[in-house]
C-alpha cells in the first residue's frame, strides 16, 4: 500500500523539477513543459488527497486542472509561435519588451 | 406722516418720477438701438413726463408747506426689500422739502440737457445709446434723490457712477475717453469703499439706515465721528473733493451735455445732497464737521488755482465745478446745510448753463481750446456768448445773479461759525473764481481772426434753437433763482426769511470785481495768452495739477501693479510650483522605480519565489515556536 | 419612510436619457444632436423652475424620495431638496441650457461626444445637489468631475493636456479627503447606514469626540474646498477654465465650483457643525487671501480667460468668507453668491468663447476697439464685469453686500480689508474693458462679426437672471432663509 506521504513526496519532487525548469530554462517550450509538470504535481496531490479522504471533489478538480492545462498549453503555444514569428527565437531572454 | 398727503399720498406722482426713465432705458436698449429718432423721442417723452410730475409734485408740496407750521415732515413710501433678523431694508421714496428741491434740479437740468443733445449729438452714430445712458442716469439719479435709507442711496450712488463711466467713455474709440472713464469709476469707487464700510458700521451699530432715524440714533461720539467720516469718504469720491478730485477734469472727455448734466449739475452734487441728508449724524460730531470744512476749503482753493491756468474751456469749468463743490462742502462743514443746498441749487443752473454754452462753442469751433474758439469767432455766437457771460457773472458772485446770494449765505455761515482764517481763505477763493471765470469771458470776447482755416460767413451764426433754447432757459433761471433765497430757506428748514448781510456781501463783491479787473487787464486787450498770474513761478504747481496725477500714476503703476506682479509671480512659481514640483517628484520616482522592471519574467519569478520562500520559512518558524 | 420616485429623480435621469438617445443617434446628425441635448436641458430647466415655485419656503427637505438600496451597508436611494439646493438646481439648469446655446456653433468636431459628456456631467451635478445619501452623493460627485477631463483634453485649448490632468488629479485628490471623512463618519456611527439624515441623527445621539470633529471636519472642508478653489489649492481652476471649451468653462466655473461650496455646507457643516465653529477663523483667513490675492493675480493676467479664472478664485473666496462668518448674513450671502457668481461667470465665459471663436486669440493686448465690431458680445461682457465688481442691480451686489455685512458683524477689521477686493475687482475689470474693447479700433479685427441670435438668447437669459435676482433678492432669500437659519443654529449651538 502506497501511503499518502509517498504520493505527496512524488508530487513535491515533480513540482520542484517543474519550478526549476521554469526558473532557469531559457527556451519558452521548456518553460511551458515545466509549467505542465507543476500542474501535474498538483494533480497528483489532488488525487492523493481525494483517495485519502474519500469523496470525489479532488478528482473533479484534477480533471478541471487537466482542462485548464490543455487550454493554457494551447494559448501558450500560440503565443510562442507568435513570439517566434516576431523575434525569430523562442528564447525568453530576448523577449524583454516589458523592460521599464 | 403719510396722512398729511391724503390716502394715496403723492406716491402716484413719485412713481411718475421714478419709473419713466428706467422704462425708456429698457425700451431703447432692447428695441431701439437702430432707430435713433425713435430712441430720442422715447427718452425725451420720458423726460418730459418726469419733469411734469416733478413740477406738479413741487406745486402740491409747496401748497402744503404754505399751510403748515415749520418744515413739512418727511413722508416715506416703502416696501420691504431685504430683511434678516438683525436689520430690514425698505425700498421706496422719501418725500420732504430736501428731496423735492433736489428733484427739481435733477429733472429740470435732465430735461434741458436731453433737448440740447438733439442739436449737440446731431449726426452721431451712437445717439440711441447716448439717450439710453442718459435715461438710465436720470432714473438712477432720481432714485438716489428719493431714497429713504443709506442702502438705497448706495445702490443708486453706484448706478450713477456706472452711468458716469458709460457716458465719459461714450466715445469709446478715443483712448483718452476710455482711460478717463476707468479713472472716474475707480477713483469714485475708492471713495465709495468708505461709504460702504460706513453703511456696514451703521447697520452693525443700529440695524437700520433710514434717514428719518438719523436724528435719534444716539450713537456714542466716537462711533458717530467714525461713521460720518466714512460717509464723507464717499462724498470725497463722488463730489470730487481733494485729493480724489482728479477724475473730474479728465471726465471732460465725455460729450459736453454729459459734463453739464452729470459732472456739473447733478451727479457730483449727490455727495453734497448726501451730506445734507445725513446732517444729524455729522452734527453730532464736531471733529467730523471740522474735517468736512477743511476738505471743502482746501478743495475750493486748490481747484480754483488750477482753473486759472487751463486753456481748455471745459477744463476751466471742470475745475471750477470742483471748486464750487468745495464751497458746498465747506458750507456744510460750517454748519449751514441750508446754504450748502442753496448753493447746490443755484450752481446747478449756472454751471449747466456754462457747460452747455461751452458745448455750443465747441460744436461751432471744433476745438476745446479757448484761444482757438476765440479765433474762430466765439464772440459772434450772440446767444451763447451772452448767456455764458450771465453764467460767469453768477459764478463770480456778482449781484443780482444767483451765485451772489448763495455765496453770500455760505460766507455768512463761515464767518459766524468758524475761525477767521477759513473766512479769509474762502474770500480769497472768491477772488480767484471771479478771475478765472472772466478770464474765459475776456478771451472769448476777442475778435475773430481772419486767416486760413476760418470759414467766413460761419462766424456770427449761432447754434440751432434746440441748443440755444436750453441756454436761455438756464440763463433765466440763473438770473431769477437767487431772489428766492428766503423762500428756499423757509421751505427747506422753516427758518425765517434771511436778509442779505452787507458786511459780508460788500467785501465779497469788491473782491470779485477786483478779480474781474485783473482778468480784464490780463486778457481784455491784445492777443496775449498769458496773464499776470500765469507769470508767477508758483503757478507751476497748479499747472502740474499739484502733482497728484503723477502721484496716483505712481501708486497704480508701481504699488498696485507691482504688488499684482508679485502675487502673480508667487502664484506661478511658488503655489503652482509646489504642485508641479509634487507632480515632477512623483514622475521622477516612477522613472527610478521602473528601472527595476527588467522585462525578464524569469527574474520576476525568481524574486517572487525567493520572497515566498522567506515568508514561508518565517511562517514555519512562527508556527513551530 | 419610503417614498417612491418623483420629480427629483427626473432631474438627473433626464440628462441621462439624453445621453442614451445621443448614443444611438448617428453622429452625422449634428443639429439633431444639439437639439436633443438642448431639449434635455430645457426639460430640466422647466423642472427646476417648477421645483423653485413649488418649494415651501418654510424649509426642510422636500420632494423626498427614500428607498432602501443595499440593505447590508444601509445604502439608501434618498433624494431631497432644501432651500440650499433648489436655487442651485435652477442655476445648473440655466447654465447648461445657456451653455448648449452658446456652443451651438463653436463646437465643430465630435459634436455628439461633446454633448454626451456635457449631459453626463450635468446629470452628476444634479445628482450631487439632490442626494441625501453619502454613497450616492459621492458617486454623483465623481460623475460630475470626471467628464471634465475629456471635455478639456479633446475640445480644449492652451496647454489642454496639462490643465486637464491637473484639474482631474486635483479634484480626485480632494475627493479622497472627502471619502476618508465620510468613511470616518460611517464607522463612527456604527456602519448601519449611509443616509446623511440618519448620520446626523446618530451623530446627535452619540456625539463624536472633539478630536474627531476637529480632524475630520478640515479634511472634508479641504476636500470640498479644493473644488471651490480655496487658496492655496486654487491653481487648477484658472488653468482648467482657460483650457476648457466655452460650454465646459461655463459649467465648470458656473456650477462645478459651487459643488465644492455646496458640499461643505451639505456634508461637512451639516454633519459636523462644531467643526465649522472651531475652524471658522482659519476659513476666514484663507478666504481673505482668496479675495485679495485672487484679485491681484487677476490684475496681472493677459489672457481674458485667465482674468476671469482668477476673478472666480476671488469671488469664490467671498463664498467661503461668508461661511466663515457664522451668522445668517454671511451664510445667506454665501449661498446667494454661489448662485450669483454661477450666472455671472457663465456669462463671462460665454462672451469670451464668442470672442475666441471669432478672433482665435484671447490676449488682451492683441485686441483694441473690438466694441465696434462686436457691440453685443462686449455689452454682455460689460454686464458680466459690472456684476463681478458688485454693481447694484445685479444679483452679485446683494450677495456681496450680505457677506460683507455679516463679516462686519463678526470681524469688522477683516471685513474692511476684504472690501478692498471690490475696488481691485473694479480696477482689473475696467482695465480689460479699456484695453480690449475700447480704444482705437484695431484694423486687424475689422472682419469680426457679432454674436448670433442663438448666443444672444443665452446672454439674455443670463443677464435677465442676474437682474431679476438683483432687483428682487427676496426671490432667493425667502427660499433659502429657513434652511440656512437651521444650519446656522446647529453651528452655533
Amino acid at each position: 500500500m502506497i501511503t499518502l506521504q509517498e504520493y505527496l513526496s512524488v508530487g513535491a519532487l515533480l513540482f520542484t523539477v517543474g519550478l526549476l525548469i521554469v526558473l532557469f530554462r531559457q527556451n519558452a517550450i521548456s518553460i511551458l513543459m515545466g509549467i505542465e509538470l507543476m500542474l501535474n504535481a498538483a494533480n497528483i496531490n489532488f488525487v492523493a488527497f481525494s483517495n485519502a479522504l474519500g469523496g470525489l471533489t479532488g478528482q473533479v478538480l484534477a480533471i478541471f486542472v487537466v482542462v485548464a492545462a490543455a487550454a493554457e498549453a494551447a494559448v501558450a503555444i500560440a503565443i510562442i509561435v507568435l513570439l517566434y514569428q516576431n523575434l525569430g527565437t523562442v528564447d525568453v531572454e530576448k523577449a524583454r519588451n516589458l523592460n521599464g | 406722516m403719510a396722512e398729511l398727503y391724503g390716502p394715496l399720498g403723492l406716491s402716484c406722482l413719485l412713481h411718475g418720477i421714478f419709473f419713466p426713465y428706467f422704462i425708456a432705458f429698457g425700451v431703447i436698449i432692447l428695441f431701439l438701438r437702430r432707430w435713433e429718432k425713435a430712441a430720442m423721442a422715447v427718452s425725451i417723452l420720458a423726460s418730459s413726463t418726469v419733469l411734469a410730475s416733478t413740477l406738479m409734485l413741487f406745486a402740491r408740496h409747496q401748497g402744503l408747506a404754505a399751510g403748515h407750521e415749520g418744515v413739512l415732515p418727511a413722508a416715506t413710501y416703502t416696501l420691504s426689500w431685504l430683511s434678516t433678523d438683525s436689520a430690514a431694508f425698505q425700498f421706496g421714496y422719501i418725500l420732504d422739502p430736501l428731496s423735492v428741491l433736489m428733484l427739481i434740479v435733477v429733472e429740470v437740468v435732465s430735461f434741458l440737457v436731453q433737448v440740447y443733445s438733439i442739436g449737440y449729438m446731431h449726426g452721431d452714430p451712437g445717439r440711441a445709446r447716448f439717450y439710453a445712458y442718459l435715461s438710465l442716469f436720470s432714473g438712477s439719479m432720481t432714485g438716489l434723490v428719493v431714497s429713504p435709507n443709506l442702502l438705497q442711496t448706495y445702490i443708486f450712488w453706484e448706478l450713477v457712477g456706472l452711468c458716469s463711466y458709460l457716458l465719459i467713455g461714450f466715445w469709446w474709440h478715443k483712448p483718452e475717453a476710455a482711460a478717463a472713464a476707468k479713472k472716474a469709476f475707480v477713483m469714485t469707487r475708492f471713495g465709495d469703499l468708505g461709504l460702504f464700510i460706513g453703511l456696514l458700521m451703521l447697520l452693525h451699530a443700529k440695524g437700520n439706515a433710514a434717514f428719518t432715524d438719523f436724528g435719534t440714533l444716539g450713537l456714542p461720539a466716537g462711533l458717530a465721528t467714525c461713521i460720518s467720516l466714512l460717509i464723507f469718504c464717499g462724498v470725497i469720491g463722488k463730489s470730487s473733493q481733494f485729493p480724489l478730485h482728479v477724475w473730474l477734469p479728465d471726465a471732460m472727455e465725455g460729450p459736453t451735455p454729459v459734463s453739464a448734466l452729470i459732472h456739473a449739475a447733478t451727479m457730483v452734487v449727490a455727495g453734497v445732497y448726501l451730506l445734507s441728508r445725513s446732517a444729524p449724524l455729522f452734527l453730532a460730531s464736531e471733529t467730523a464737521m471740522l474735517v468736512v470744512l477743511s476738505f471743502g476749503v482746501v478743495t475750493a482753493f486748490v481747484a480754483a488755482t488750477m482753473a486759472c491756468v487751463q486753456r481748455d474751456i471745459k477744463k476751466v469749468w471742470a475745475y471750477s465745478t470742483v471748486s464750487q463743490l468745495g464751497y458746498m462742502v465747506l458750507a456744510f462743514g460750517a454748519g449751514s446745510s441750508q446754504a450748502s443746498m442753496f448753493h447746490l441749487f443755484t450752481h446747478a443752473f449756472y454751471k449747466a448753463l456754462l457747460f452747455l454754452g461751452a458745448g455750443s462753442f465747441i460744436h461751432h469751433a471744433g476745438s476745446n481750446d479757448l484761444f482757438e474758439i476765440a479765433r474762430k469767432g466765439g464772440r459772434g455766437m450772440r446767444i451763447t456768448f451772452w448767456t455764458t457771460v450771465i453764467g460767469a457773472l453768477a459764478l463770480a458772485g456778482l449781484p443780482p445773479f444767483s451765485g451772489f446770494f448763495s455765496k453770500d449765505a455760505i460766507l455768512v455761515a463761515v464767518k459766524e461759525n468758524c475761525h477767521p482764517l477759513w473766512y479769509i481763505s474762502v474770500m480769497f477763493v472768491g477772488f480767484l473764481t471771479a478771475y478765472y471765470s472772466f478770464r474765459v469771458v475776456f478771451i472769448l470776447f476777442r475778435k475773430q481772426e481772419a486767416g486760413p482755416g476760418v470759414a467766413h460767413g460761419h462766424g456770427g451764426h449761432d447754434s440751432p434753437l434746440v441748443m440755444t433754447g436750453p441756454l436761455m432757459v438756464l440763463a433765466l433761471a440763473t438770473i431769477c433763482v437767487g431772489a428766492w433765497e428766503g423762500g428756499f430757506g423757509h421751505y427747506l428748514s422753516g427758518a425765517p426769511h434771511g436778509a442779505l448781510h452787507w458786511d459780508v456781501a460788500i467785501p465779497a463783491t469788491f473782491l470779485a470785481l477786483l478779480g474781474i479787473v485783473l482778468a480784464g487787464a490780463s486778457f481784455g486787450s491784445g492777443g496775449r495768452e498769458e496773464g499776470v498770474l500765469d507769470r508767477l513761478p508758483v503757478m507751476e504747481i497748479p499747472r502740474r495739477k499739484y502733482y497728484l496725477d503723477d502721484f496716483y500714476y505712481w501708486v497704480t503703476q508701481k504699488i498696485v501693479l507691482g504688488f499684482s506682479f508679485l502675487c502673480a509671480y508667487v502664484d506661478r512659481h511658488f503655489v503652482d510650483g509646489a504642485v508641479n514640483g509634487v507632480a515632477d517628484t512623483v514622475r521622477w520616482m516612477g522613472s527610478q522605480w521602473s528601472k527595476m522592471q527588467t522585462g525578464q519574467v524569469q527574474q520576476y519569478l525568481n524574486v517572487l519565489i525567493l520572497i515566498f520562500s522567506i515568508l514561508g520559512f518565517g511562517v514555519y518558524l512562527t508556527v513551530k515556536f | 419612510m419610503e417614498h417612491g420616485f418623483g420629480i427629483l429623480t427626473s432631474m438627473w435621469v433626464t440628462p441621462m436619457i439624453g445621453v442614451l438617445i445621443l448614443i444611438f443617434l448617428p453622429s452625422r446628425y449634428e443639429t439633431g444632436v444639439r437639439l436633443v441635448s438642448l431639449l434635455a436641458a430645457a426639460i430640466t430647466l422647466v423642472s427646476s423652475i417648477y421645483l423653485y415655485i413649488q418649494f415651501d419656503p418654510r424649509g426642510g427637505f422636500q420632494f423626498e424620495e427614500n428607498m432602501l438600496w443595499i440593505d447590508y451597508f444601509g445604502v439608501r436611494y434618498h433624494h431631497g431638496a432644501d432651500g440650499l439646493s433648489v436655487p442651485l438646481l435652477l442655476l445648473t439648469s440655466i447654465v447648461i441650457f445657456c451653455g448648449i446655446l452658446s456652443s451651438w456653433d463653436g463646437i465643430k468636431h465630435r459634436v455628439k461626444e461633446f454633448h454626451i459628456l456635457m449631459l453626463l456631467l450635468v446629470s452628476g451635478v444634479f445628482g450631487v445637489f439632490i442626494s441625501l445619501d453619502a454613497v450616492f452623493f459621492f458617486i454623483f460627485y465623481e460623475i460630475a468631475v470626471l467628464p471634465m477631463y475629456l471635455l478639456i483634453i479633446v475640445w480644449g485649448s492652451t496647454r489642454k493636456e496639462y490643465s486637464g490632468m491637473k484639474l482631474t488629479l486635483y479634484l480626485l485628490f480632494g475627493s479622497v479627503f472627502v471619502l476618508i471623512g465620510l468613511i470616518a463618519v460611517y464607522v463612527h456611527t456604527g456602519m448601519k447606514t449611509t443616509d446623511l439624515l440618519e448620520f446626523k441623527a446618530l451623530l446627535a445621539a452619540n456625539p463624536p469626540s472633539d478630536l474627531f470633529v476637529r480632524t475630520i471636519f478640515p479634511m472634508m472642508f479641504l476636500g470640498f474646498g479644493m473644488l471651490a478653489a480655496i487658496w492655496p489649492f486654487h491653481t487648477w481652476s484658472p488653468d482648467g477654465h482657460v483650457a476648457a471649451p466655452t460650454a465646459a468653462s461655463m459649467l465648470h466655473a458656473g456650477v462645478l465650483m459651487k459643488l465644492g461650496a455646496f458640499g461643505i455646507l451639505r456634508v461637512a457643516v451639516y454633519l459636523l457643525p462644531e467643526g465649522l465653529r472651531y475652524w471658522a477663523d482659519m476659513i476666514v483667513a484663507l478666504s481673505l487671501v482668496n479675495i485679495i490675492y485672487g484679485a491681484f493675480v487677476a490684475m496681472h493676467q493677459t489672457d481674458l480667460k485667465f482674468v476671469i479664472g482668477y476673478s472666480s478664485v476671488s469671488h469664490m473666496g467671498i463664498v467661503m468668507f461668508g461661511i466663515g462668518m457664522l451668522n445668517y448674513e454671511g451664510f445667506a450671502g454665501a449661498a446667494f453668491q454661489m448662485f450669483a457668481h454661477g450666472v455671472m461667470t457663465a456669462l463671462f465665459f460665454a462672451c469670451v468663447g464668442a470672442i475666441y471663436d471669432r478672433a482665435h486669440t484671447r490676449q488682451i493686448h492683441a485686441f483694441g476697439g473690438i466694441y465696434r465690431r462686436m457691440p453685443i458680445v462686449c455689452g454682455a461682457f460689460l454686464c458680466g464685469g459690472l456684476a463681478g465688481l458688485g454693481l447694484p442691480g445685479f444679483a452679485g451686489f446683494v450677495a456681496e453686500f450680505l457677506v460683507f455685512w455679516g463679516a462686519f458683524k463678526a470681524h469688522p477689521v477683516i471685513a474692511s480689508i476684504a472690501v478692498v477686493g471690490l475696488v481691485l475687482t473694479a480696477f482689473y475689470v475696467l482695465r480689460v474693458f479699456q484695453r480690449a474693447f475700447f480704444g482705437e479700433p484695431n484694423p486687424k479685427w475689422d472682419g469680426l462679426t457679432d454674436s448670433s441670435a442663438i448666443q444672444n438668447t443665452a446672454y439674455a437669459i443670463l443677464i435677465g437672471t442676474m437682474l431679476v435676482f438683483g432687483i428682487w433678492p427676496r426671490l432667493f432669500l425667502d427660499i433659502a432663509q429657513a434652511d440656512l437659519n437651521l444650519l446656522l443654529s446647529e453651528v452655533l449651538r
